[in-house]
């Protein structure tokens, strides 16, 4: 316990730091959030067929 | 453009797969062990390593990262090459890893079994065995991030990012909660004491459980979910905004397992507001997956695959909705320390993680073996046969967890315990032990009906242990071109990925752990409080190595029907010399922590203490725990007293200087008067048996702040 206290309490404006880390990570999920919101929908019907795509050009179902 | 060859390595996907079934097993039929020395203990053998203390980890640590762990790899490793049209990178390093992760859970099993662990739940391994689990998770993540680098697809499919996200996350949480001291070749202690330890261990505890068991099996499910009903996922974004919202929240939810006890009040709301928050990500998941099946859901009905994936990610749903409900405070105060955690956990461990395994491999053996499965009729029935054991487990143990906490917190007319003797619960709750017992049974002979599926299924096909594929090469495309979305260039950039995915989950950390080291008033200090003697140490090491801490806590809560029963409540300066802390998460036994009180109303005299660990049931007829006759034929290592004071030292706690090479003197005159004391009484033992030392911490922990005389 002593040793990571007297780490921490080295770093200077070290009682910032979390909320630093609470603000980027509010800021980078609204972010995100929006990005994805406004994402074309032709572009995530792409993405969401990559696991098919390899059974689509073989299209050899062994399991059905 | 030009088409290129290249081959996907089966072989390892067959390895991982086999040793899944074959921890699966073992795993399973250890937990059916366990669930059958509740109700007879005469199961415990009178034997150190078949004790409950030190199986019940073996069981754990086999589920968690035996099963589930080869699982994920099973897994990670068809899917990851598939998605990324390209064969491993490194052949040896996934050769390694395989071997490295078996020769992990075999070192793991006969060192817990040893009763060498470290006394933290599910990071029980000592910390040589934590240095190579580093070493092959650097070999596993590097040879993935390899892969994704030499992928000829341009994106990232979203299940890799969970798989991503696994990597760097277990290795932050195995790093940050082992950092240890050794003292010996093969024991250390933790650099947290106390409060910090707590809330350091419960931060890496309830992460394992989100990404060990949860973000690579939603990797799996965004995966094999499409795969098998032959649909794409119901939506990409939502799956988007699922990964994200998950690596965040889930850092934080951790003092979730610390309601009520001794750490700052801050940082139990923190838990419990970031964990009702996970609803909704972890909703969303549910519900993406089970959409996945729209238009699909009559071939549920035929395929035995898409039941048990069907059940899995309720299961997922189920205990992500419970989870939330049990980190509200007043929820908490019923559930905690009681057989509903247990109850909780099986129907993730069961349910989503299982059935989720269980489901892959059927549809995986038929894949790479070009053949249908054995029998269609079998996986059905063990479909049912899983489906029903998770419901005899978990509702009986969900009725035991009320019962407990009704019959703990019930007071009489006269204001006194209604049920003053923890027995009397246990007595109360032992046909529910029977229940759990028989749907763990069926769990395990279900998994048994799977195994002998697979062996016909793997004899009537033929095997390819390299796949060949093609596809055209990836054309470099360097840095963020004009027009394109950051996301967008996010998916194609692994590094930046994965960057971003650490500080995400180094933010919650940080906002968890700094304020507890450096504001004062979170551990109030009290000055009584003093380290423990090197024998009281000893027996400490000996408490934890046979896994009391399994079955008893050492937190009593600030609940009336808690201090009636176990004396004054705990508070968080008493821990400040704990390395580890061992405040537990169960009470299959009562709470220790006052039981060295005089006044106390749990006190028992040292003979008691002997008598009972030699053979409890003679002092109580109904009691369940196991007996510890090799307590008082085991000698007390005087060796180790030096290591283990400067260890200590090392770490701040109090000892005088130069008090290691003098400790021993003071281990021989207290033990030699209990031993005196236990004369006596008529019991005749040696002052260098363990069991004195055991007897000394037991009457030492909790007594700092009474006058103890």
């Amino acid at each position: 316990m002593g040793i990571v206290r007297s780490i921490l309490s080295g770093i200077d404006g070290v009682f910032w730091f979390p909320l630093i880390a609470l603000l980027l990570f509010v800021a980078f999920f609204v972010v995100m959030a929006v990005h994805t919101w406004t994402m074309k929908k032709s572009r995530a019907e792409e993405l969401a067929r990559l696991p098919l795509e390899e059974d689509e050009e073989k299209n050899n179902d062994f399991n059905s | 453009m030009e088409l290129q060859k290249f081959y996907y390595d089966n072989k390892i996907v067959k390895m991982f797969a086999y040793a899944t079934l074959f921890w699966g097993i073992v795993g399973m039929l250890v937990g059916v062990l366990i669930a059958f020395q509740l109700i007879f203990p005469e199961l415990n053998f009178g034997l150190a390593f078949t004790t409950f203390g030190r199986v019940r980890p073996v069981h754990t640590n086999a589920i968690i990262f035996a099963f589930v762990g080869n699982g994920i790899f099973t897994g990670y490793y068809y899917s990851l090459q598939r998605l990324l049209k390209t064969g491993m990178a490194s052949k040896w390093m996934s050769t390694f890893h395989f071997w490295g992760w078996q020769f992990i859970i075999v070192l793991a099993a006969v060192t817990l079994l040893a009763g060498y662990t470290t006394g933290k739940e599910y990071a029980e391994l000592e910390w040589p065995i934590d240095i190579l689990i580093a070493v092959v998770w650097v070999v596993f993540g590097w040879n993935m991030m390899w892969t994704i680098l030499k992928r000829r697809t341009k994106h990232i499919y979203v299940a890799i990012w969970f798989y991503i996200a696994t990597f760097v996350t277990v290795a932050v949480l195995h790093i940050g909660n082992s950092i240890e001291i050794p003292w010996s070749w093969l024991k250390s202690y933790p650099v947290y004491a106390g409060v910090q330890d707590a809330l350091v261990q419960w931060w890496y505890g309830h992460n394992a459980v989100a990404f060990f068991l949860t973000t690579p099996y939603l990797g799996l499910m965004y995966y094999f979910m499409p795969k098998a009903a032959n649909r794409p996922v119901y939506s990409y974004k939502l799956s988007i905004v699922h990964f994200w919202a998950l690596i965040f929240l889930y850092i934080w939810a951790g003092p979730h397992h610390l309601l009520y006890q001794a750490v700052p009040n801050w940082a139990q709301s923190l838990g419990t507001v970031f964990s009702i928050m996970l609803i909704a990500p972890s909703w969303g998941g549910m519900i993406n997956g089970l959409l996945t099946l729209r238009g699909a859901w009559d071939r549920v009905r035929e395929d035995p695959v898409l039941k048990f994936f069907v059940v899995a990610v309720t299961a997922y749903g189920m205990s992500t909705f419970e989870g939330p409900m049990l980190s509200l405070k007043s929820i908490n105060a019923i559930s905690h320390f009681t057989n509903w955690t247990v109850g909780h956990v099986h129907i993730g461990a069961m349910g989503w993680n299982g059935f989720l395994t269980f489901g892959m491999i059927y549809w995986l053996f038929p894949k790479m073996f070009k053949t249908k499965l054995y029998s269609v009729k079998l996986a059905n029935l063990h479909f049912w046969l899983g489906t029903l054991a998770i419901l005899f487990y978990s509702i009986p143990l969900y009725w035991a967890g009320w019962t407990e906490a009704s019959m703990f917190k019930q007071f009489n007319d006269a204001g006194t315990l209604m049920y003053p003797n923890f027995l009397q619960v246990v007595e109360q709750i032992m046909p529910m032990y029977y229940m759990r017992a028989f749907g763990g049974t069926l769990y395990f002979l279900g998994a048994f009906l799977l195994v002998y599926n697979i062996y016909k299924t793997v004899k009537a096909g033929s095997f390819a242990a390299y796949e060949e594929a093609e596809a055209p090469a990836l054309e470099k495309e360097g840095g963020r071109k004009p027009g394109e979305g950051y996301h967008r260039f996010l998916e194609r950039k692994p590094v930046q990925f994965m960057i971003l995915s650490i500080v995400a989950i180094l933010i919650g950390g940080l906002v968890e752990v700094i304020p507890t080291y450096l504001i004062k008033s979170n551990i109030p200090t009290i000055a009584s409080v003093k380290p423990y003697t090197p024998l009281e140490l000893h027996g400490r090491d000996i408490y934890i190595a046979e896994g009391c801490y399994n079955c008893h806590s050492q937190m009593i809560r600030p609940f009336r029907s808690e201090t009636e029963r176990y004396g004054e409540y705990s508070k968080a300066g008493e821990y400040v010399y704990d390395h580890p802390f061992q405040w537990g998460s169960k009470r299959t036994g009562p709470d220790l922590w006052r039981n060295g009180v005089k006044t106390g109303r749990n006190y028992k005299p040292d003979s008691w203490h002997y008598n009972h660990f030699m053979d409890p049931q003679k002092m109580n007829a109904t009691s369940i725990m196991p007996a510890y006759p090799w307590l008082a034929d085991y000698e007390i290592n005087l060796d180790l007293t030096a290591a283990k004071i400067r260890a200590m030292q090392t770490l701040g706690v109090p000892y005088p200087e130069g008090y290691d090479k003098v400790a021993n003197d003071d281990v021989k005159a207290q033990a030699e008067k209990i031993a005196a004391g236990l004369k006596a009484q008529g019991i005749d033992v040696g002052s260098n048996k363990q069991v004195i030392a055991l007897i000394a911490y037991i009457q030492r922990i909790g007594t700092d702040i009474v006058e103890n005389k």
